[in-house]
C-alpha cells in the first residue's frame, strides 16, 4: 500500500502548488485546474499504482498545472521547476508533454483527444492482461468534440472495465455556460446511451470520490465505469468560483495577493503531503 | 493595386481588433456575412460581433470539424461565412472538412488561423502549427495569405468577401507593426515588392516581414545592399515577381514561420530551378520540429529564424563570396 495522507489535504496541497506556480508565471488556466484538485487527489493520494504501473490521461490538457502539482508532491519534479511554469526552456509547459516532464505519461492539450489514446492504453493493457487500470479526466466542454463519443463507442464496444473516466463539470467552458454555448447535457441518459455505467457525483467532495471509485474497483463488473463530477470551476478560492468565468486568467493584484495568500495558509498542507515535518 | 509603405515599424495595430473591426464595418454595409467560432470568441477579437449581432453571428462550441463543414455549407443560401481558430484548430484537425465541404464542394469559406507557429506562445506544441501552409497548399484551389501586418490582413478579409473562394488566412492575433498605410491595396495572388536593392534578395512570410526589414537595415548599414519581398499569398505563389526580381540578386533568402518541409522555401526553390535562376539559395525555417512554450523573441531564436539569422546568413555569404 502506498504512503497516503488524508485525501482533503493533498487536495489543498495541489491547490496551493498550483498558486505557487500561477504566482510565480503571472497567468494560468486556473479555473479547470482548481475544480479538479479533488480527484487529482484522491487518485495520486490513493489509486494510482506503481506496480501494476496504472495510467492517467489528463485529456483536458490546459489543467497541467494542476497535474504538475500532484507529479511535484509526488517528487517527480523539483520545487525549483515548479516556479518555472512556460518560461523560456521550462519542462513545464501549458499542456502536457510526455516526453519533457518526469511522470507525464500522455502528451494531451488539443481536446478530445486525450481520450482517445486513453482507450487505446486500456485496450492495450487489457489485451496483454497487465492489471493496470486507466483514469482519465475529460472536461465538460472538451465533450463538444465529436472524437470524445468516437472513444466512449470504443470503451463501450470493447468493454474496457480497465477504464475510468471522469467528466469535470464544471458547467463553463470559454466563452461562457456549457448549456449556452453548445447544449445542456442529460449525462446520465447520454453516456447510460452508449451503454456505460454512470455515477452522478459531487466532484469536489473527495469523500464521494473515494467511495465511487472504491465500490467501482470491487465490483469489478465488466462495465467501462463514467464519474460524472459535479464540480465549482475555481473551486478552492471563492474569489475565483464567484467570478463570471475564470478559465485563464492573467492575473491582477487583487488575484496574485489570493493566490498568494492562499499559497501562505496552506503551505503546512504541501510540507506534509511532502512529508517533511518541522 | 496600390499601396504605401508606412516606414515606421513602431506604429502598431492588435489584430484581433482589426478582425472585429472589419467584420463590423462589413455587416453594417449589408454584406451577407456570418462570422464562426469555436469556444474562442474571447480571444478573436469578434466578440462585439457575437454580442451585437446575433443574426450574423453563431458560437459552435469546441467543434471545429463541425464548425468547417457547416460554415462552408451557410454559404450555399448566400452567406460568406469566417470562421476563427488557433490555427491548429483550423487544419490539422479539419483538413478533409477543409477538402471536401469547403474546396471540393466549391463552398466559400474564410478560415481565420490566430496564433500560428511561435505565436503560440506559452500554449506549446498542441497549439503551434509548422505545417499549415503544407496542409493548406495540397489542397486544389485554396488560397493561403500569410498577411505581414493589420491592412494586409483587413484587405484579404475584404477581398474574400467580395469575391469568395477559399481563404486561409494565417496571422497573429496581437499589436504588430504596420508594413503598409491604412488604406493601401493589394491584388489577388501578387506580392509586394517593399524595398529594392541588388546584392540579397530576401522573401518573407507574414510577421517575418517586419524582421526581414529590419535585416535589411542592418545589412545596409554594412554596405550590402538589400531587396526585400512580402510574399502575401503562399498559394497562388507570384512566379511572376519572383522571376523577375531573383534575376537582379547573387543570393536570395526565404524566411518563414513554419518547418521548411512544405512551407515558402519549398515553394520558392522549386520556382528557382524551374526558372534555371543563376542565383545562390537559402532557405530559413523551421527544420523539422515540433512546438515548445517560450516567448516570441525565445522561439525565434530557438528555431534560427530572427533578423539575427538572416544577418547572419547573409554575411556568411557575402564573407564567402569576397
Ligand atoms: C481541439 C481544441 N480546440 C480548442 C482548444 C482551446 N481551448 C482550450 S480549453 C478550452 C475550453 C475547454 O472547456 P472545458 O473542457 O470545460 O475545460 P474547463 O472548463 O474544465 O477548464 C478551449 C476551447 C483546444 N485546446 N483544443
Amino acid at each position: 500500500m502506498m504512503r497516503q495522507v488524508d485525501n482533503r489535504e493533498y487536495a489543498t496541497a495541489i491547490r496551493a502548488v498550483i498558486s505557487e506556480m500561477f504566482v510565480a508565471r503571472g497567468d494560468g488556466h486556473i479555473g479547470g485546474s482548481f475544480s479538479i484538485a479533488d480527484v487529482m487527489a484522491v487518485l495520486f493520494n490513493k489509486y494510482l499504482r506503481e506496480d501494476p504501473k496504472d495510467w492517467f490521461v489528463l485529456s483536458k490538457g490546459h489543467a497541467g498545472p494542476a497535474y504538475y502539482a500532484c507529479l511535484y508532491l509526488q517528487k517527480k519534479i523539483s520545487k525549483k521547476d515548479i516556479t518555472t511554469l512556460n518560461a523560456n526552456g521550462t519542462i513545464l509547459p501549458s499542456h502536457p508533454d510526455r516526453n519533457l516532464t518526469p511522470g507525464v505519461q500522455c502528451s494531451t492539450g488539443s481536446l478530445g483527444q486525450g481520450i482517445s489514446q486513453a482507450v487505446g492504453i486500456a485496450y492495450a493493457n487489457k489485451l496483454k492482461k497487465t492489471g493496470a487500470l486507466v483514469y482519465c479526466i475529460v472536461g465538460d466542454g472538451e465533450l463538444n468534440e465529436g472524437e470524445t463519443y468516437e472513444a466512449l463507442e470504443f470503451a463501450s464496444n470493447k468493454k474496457l472495465n480497465n477504464l475510468i473516466i471522469c467528466i469535470d463539470s464544471n458547467k463553463k467552458q470559454v466563452d461562457g455556460l456549457i448549456k449556452d454555448v453548445s447544449c445542456d447535457y442529460d449525462y446520465q441518459k447520454l453516456f447510460e446511451g452508449l451503454d456505460l455505467t454512470v455515477h452522478m457525483i459531487l466532484g469536489n467532495d473527495v469523500e464521494e470520490i473515494d467511495d465511487t471509485l472504491s465500490e467501482i474497483l470491487a465490483a469489478d463488473d465488466g462495465n467501462c465505469h463514467v464519474l460524472v463530477l459535479n464540480t465549482i470551476k475555481g473551486k478552492g478560492i471563492s474569489y475565483f468560483e464567484d467570478a463570471e468565468n475564470c478559465h485563464h486568467v492573467t492575473f491582477n493584484e487583487t488575484e496574485l495577493k489570493e493566490l498568494t495568500k492562499y499559497r501562505m495558509e496552506n503551505e503546512g498542507a504541501v510540507k506534509h503531503v511532502l512529508g517533511i515535518t518541522e | 493595386m496600390s499601396w504605401e509603405l508606412q516606414n515606421n515599424l513602431d506604429s502598431k495595430k492588435e489584430i484581433r481588433e482589426v478582425y472585429g473591426n472589419t467584420l463590423e464595418s462589413m455587416i453594417k454595409e449589408g454584406k451577407d456575412i456570418m462570422v464562426c467560432d469555436s469556444d474562442l470568441v474571447g480571444s478573436s477579437g469578434a466578440g462585439k460581433i457575437f454580442e451585437t449581432y446575433k443574426e450574423n453571428s453563431v458560437n459552435f462550441g469546441i467543434c471545429e470539424q463541425n464548425m468547417i463543414a457547416a460554415a462552408a455549407s451557410m454559404s450555399v443560401m448566400g452567406y460568406k461565412p469566417f470562421v476563427h481558430s488557433f490555427s491548429p484548430f483550423v487544419s490539422r484537425r479539419v483538413m478533409d472538412q477543409v477538402y471536401v465541404s469547403a474546396g471540393f464542394s466549391k463552398n466559400d469559406l474564410h478560415i481565420y488561423a490566430s496564433e500560428p507557429g511561435f505565436w503560440s506562445q506559452y500554449n506549446g506544441a498542441t497549439h503551434t502549427t509548422f505545417e499549415d501552409f503544407a496542409i493548406m497548399r495540397s489542397i486544389p484551389e485554396i488560397t493561403v495569405v500569410s498577411p505581414s501586418d493589420p491592412v494586409t490582413f483587413a484587405w484579404v478579409m475584404r477581398y474574400y468577401a467580395e469575391h469568395g473562394g477559399v481563404f486561409y488566412n494565417r496571422c497573429t492575433r496581437r499589436n504588430i507593426p504596420m508594413i503598409y498605410k491604412e488604406g493601401s491595396t493589394f491584388a489577388y495572388g501578387k506580392s509586394n515588392l517593399i524595398m529594392e536593392g541588388s546584392d540579397v534578395l530576401i522573401i518573407a512570410e507574414g510577421s517575418m516581414v517586419a524582421d526581414a526589414l529590419e535585416a535589411a537595415k542592418r545589412l545596409k548599414d554594412r554596405g550590402i545592399s538589400v531587396g526585400v519581398i512580402d510574399l502575401l499569398f503562399i498559394k497562388p505563389l507570384d512566379k511572376e515577381l519572383i522571376d523577375q526580381e531573383v534575376r537582379k540578386y547573387k543570393l536570395v533568402i526565404s524566411v518563414e514561420n513554419h518547418n521548411i518541409y512544405g512551407g515558402i522555401g519549398e515553394a520558392i526553390g522549386a520556382e528557382l530551378a524551374l526558372q534555371h535562376a543563376d542565383c545562390e539559395f537559402r532557405r530559413l525555417g523551421v527544420h523539422d520540429r515540433y512546438g515548445q512554450v517560450g516567448t516570441v523573441d525565445y522561439l525565434k531564436d530557438i528555431y534560427q529564424i530572427s533578423s539575427e539569422h538572416i544577418v547572419k546568413t547573409a554575411l556568411e555569404y557575402v564573407e564567402h563570396h569576397e
